[in-house]
């Protein structure tokens, strides 16, 4: 059984992800606050760095990728800043997202939510007042774009 | 049906990387209003140049111009030269091919949460199997 599906791209910019974990948040804290675990093949929890770090992830296939832990605050709120289109390139804000886990307490578990954002390399700040009316510009471009592609198809 | 990109076996993020560099000149051509208003029109109206959309924007045919060229570098628009004019029209397929760009990525979110719930609640089955066994050291 598959809890990890309840997905909504909030906006063209942002990826939200949930899942319940059953199972105390200071073992799902102890997973989520080692940075750049999600980074290759398998994940990871070997590395442990504090905030404002720069820790390199290597990885066989795709090179090393530098990530910043940005924020820490345990046991609920873990934030990175990684450089995933660009292996070996250093962190600059136009190629970086902003990867955050937050945790959540329930029912005898934790509801953990992962967002990451920063795909089009817009600082947060920017992208926060704008983002309401990027997504209704997106939703009605995909609308107008699908229909464009089904008249043409239908020619 | 979205098809996926990069839909691999492991939990780890990997398809994030042909992803996204497949789509960040796209999001970033979009990120600026004006240009998106640009493409909007053209979308509406089917085809247009440069002249034909400034008629209705609270912009220079100049300005309209700029984007129209960033917008075909990005390959969102197509031009084509009729005599003295050039014509554009939307190229939908990169749009769309942003759109599930994002979608792989957050498949592999999904993927990596996923291997998170199995790891933590193994350990947490673990821990409880070994409490279990713990009184008898007591006694």
């Amino acid at each position: 059984m598959s809890t990890a599906g309840t997905a909504t791209v909030s906006t063209i910019d942002a990826i939200e992800r949930e899942v319940f974990i059953e199972a105390g948040i200071e073992r799902v804290w102890s997973l989520v606050s080692k940075v750049g675990f999600w980074i290759g093949e398998e994940l990871h929890f070997d590395t442990q760095a504090a905030e404002g770090e720069i820790v390199e992830i290597h990885t066989e296939q795709y090179g090393t990728f530098p990530v910043e832990v940005t924020r820490l605050d345990a046991p609920r709120y873990a934030a990175y800043r990684w450089a995933s289109s660009e292996p070996g390139a250093s962190l600059t804000p136009t190629n970086s997202t902003l990867v955050e886990f937050t945790l959540a307490e329930r029912d005898g578990g934790v509801q953990v939510q992962v967002r990451e954002s920063g795909f089009a390399g817009l600082s947060e700040a920017s992208f926060r007042n704008n983002s309401e009316g990027w997504a209704q510009q997106m939703a009605r471009l995909q609308v107008t774009a699908t229909a464009t592609i089904t008249s043409a198809g239908d020619r | 049906m979205i098809p996926l990109h990069g839909a691999g076996p492991g939990p780890g993020q990997t398809a994030t990387l042909e992803s996204l560099a497949a789509f960040d000149d796209v999001l970033l051509a979009l990120a600026d209003p004006t240009r998106r208003s640009v493409l909007e029109r053209l979308a509406q109206a089917g085809e247009g140049t440069a002249t034909t959309l400034a008629a209705d924007m609270p912009i220079s045919r100049q300005a309209v111009l700029k984007h129209l060229t960033h917008l075909d570098r990005v390959q969102l628009v197509a031009a084509q030269k009729r005599g003295r004019e050039v014509r554009y029209r939307v190229q939908p397929e990169r749009l769309l091919a942003t759109a599930r760009g994002l979608e792989a990525v957050a498949q592999q979110w999904d993927r990596t949460l996923f291997a998170l719930k199995r790891i933590a609640e193994a350990a947490e089955a673990l821990e409880a199997a070994a409490q279990e066994q713990a009184p008898e050291s007591d006694g």
